[in-house]
């Protein structure tokens, strides 16, 4: 498990799921990884949404599991004119990280395809609008790569709870009704207050 | 006319996204969406080349190799946009002849803040 940047919350690694007889990659906001191996990936989603992407040849493929910090004050459509916001700087990095990876692994861009989820409407917190945002970025940005999307389940109110298997391109997905507990919600806010505060700006070396 | 630069990134959002600013900021912009398919427009002048490490067909060292070989461009600047941050890969491209190495995530203005200073 790779940090998408400075932004994740999470230690996690690998560990053995018994049910579906994996070694399993546990993925928390921020975070994404790629594997060429027979592994799989699971993270649970509330407003932050997730693209697995894979090269459907190869079967090397991961996820990633970001939020977008942005001001639900200004509407998203005009952040797409401007690439100083937030939504691109941290939308478009989190996708390239991902990306990168499955080409640095000999993964083939033209053989690429995706299935997005999350984006959910959580209630009770000030994420409430957010996934919405997350939704409209991630299926746009694919878009303009133009990767396929083979499959998506995105808003509604519940939280997801999603498998990936790279090498098949299976998912499973499970949705979370709502609990008793706020963990979901608790977990993303973390996650985006530190989003917030953290370095999104470039490091630049001059070379002489 | 603005002064020409050369933006190469096999990203369409990221071609888009520099693509805007640079145009914004007064510049000529021409893409190539790998190394290969910018060799294949060295035989303008550019100048300054922007690009991308990590590419299919040929990458970002192995193009500026290819531009330093190139008699129309030798002199040009050159500057690396990447994800990749390790010392190893900048000293790589410092050999190569880059001029200046910027890690992302970026905002645009810090790319155009370093090619007021390298083209003016």
């Amino acid at each position: 498990m790779v940090h998408i940047d400075d932004t994740s919350i999470s230690d996690a690694s690998k560990y053995w799921d018994h049910r579906f007889e994996r070694h399993t990659i546990k993925l928390l906001p921020g975070d994404f990884d790629v594997t060429a191996a027979d592994e799989m990936m699971v993270t649970v989603l509330g407003s932050c949404v997730a693209a697995c992407i894979r090269d459907k040849k190869l079967g090397i493929g991961g996820m990633n599991h970001f939020l977008l910090p942005t001001d639900s004050k200004v509407k998203l459509k005009n952040q797409w004119q401007n690439y100083d916001s937030s939504v691109t700087r941290y939308g478009d990095f989190a996708m390239e990280v991902l990306i990168n990876k499955i080409i640095s692994m000999g993964g083939n861009r033209s053989n690429l395809e995706a299935k997005i989820f999350g984006g959910a409407r959580m209630f009770n917190t000030n994420l409430s609008d957010v996934g919405a945002q997350n939704i409209e970025f991630v299926q746009q940005y694919l878009k303009t790569e133009s990767i396929n999307i083979v499959s998506r389940d995105l808003g509604g109110e519940n939280a997801r709870k999603v498998y990936y298997i790279p090498s098949t391109g299976e998912v499973f997905l499970k949705r979370i009704n709502r609990v008793n507990n706020n963990t979901i919600e608790l977990r993303e806010m973390r996650y985006l207050k530190k989003a917030k505060s953290t370095r999104t700006t470039a490091e630049i070396s001059y070379f002489e | 006319m603005g002064k020409k630069i050369l933006f190469v990134d096999d990203s369409a959002s990221m071609r888009q996204v520099v693509g805007i600013a640079l145009k914004n900021a007064g510049y000529d912009v021409e893409t190539a969406v790998d190394g290969q398919d910018a060799v294949g427009k060295l035989s303008e002048r550019y100048a300054a080349i922007v690009t991308d490490l990590n590419m299919p067909n040929m990458n970002g060292i192995e193009l500026i190799k290819a531009v330093k070989l190139n008699a129309n461009n030798k002199f040009s600047p050159i500057v690396m946009l990447t994800t990749e941050s390790s010392d190893a890969m900048k000293k790589e491209g410092q050999a190569a002849g880059a001029k200046v190495w910027i890690v992302k995530p970026f905002k645009p203005d810090q790319l155009l803040m370093v090619l007021g200073k390298l083209v003016g």
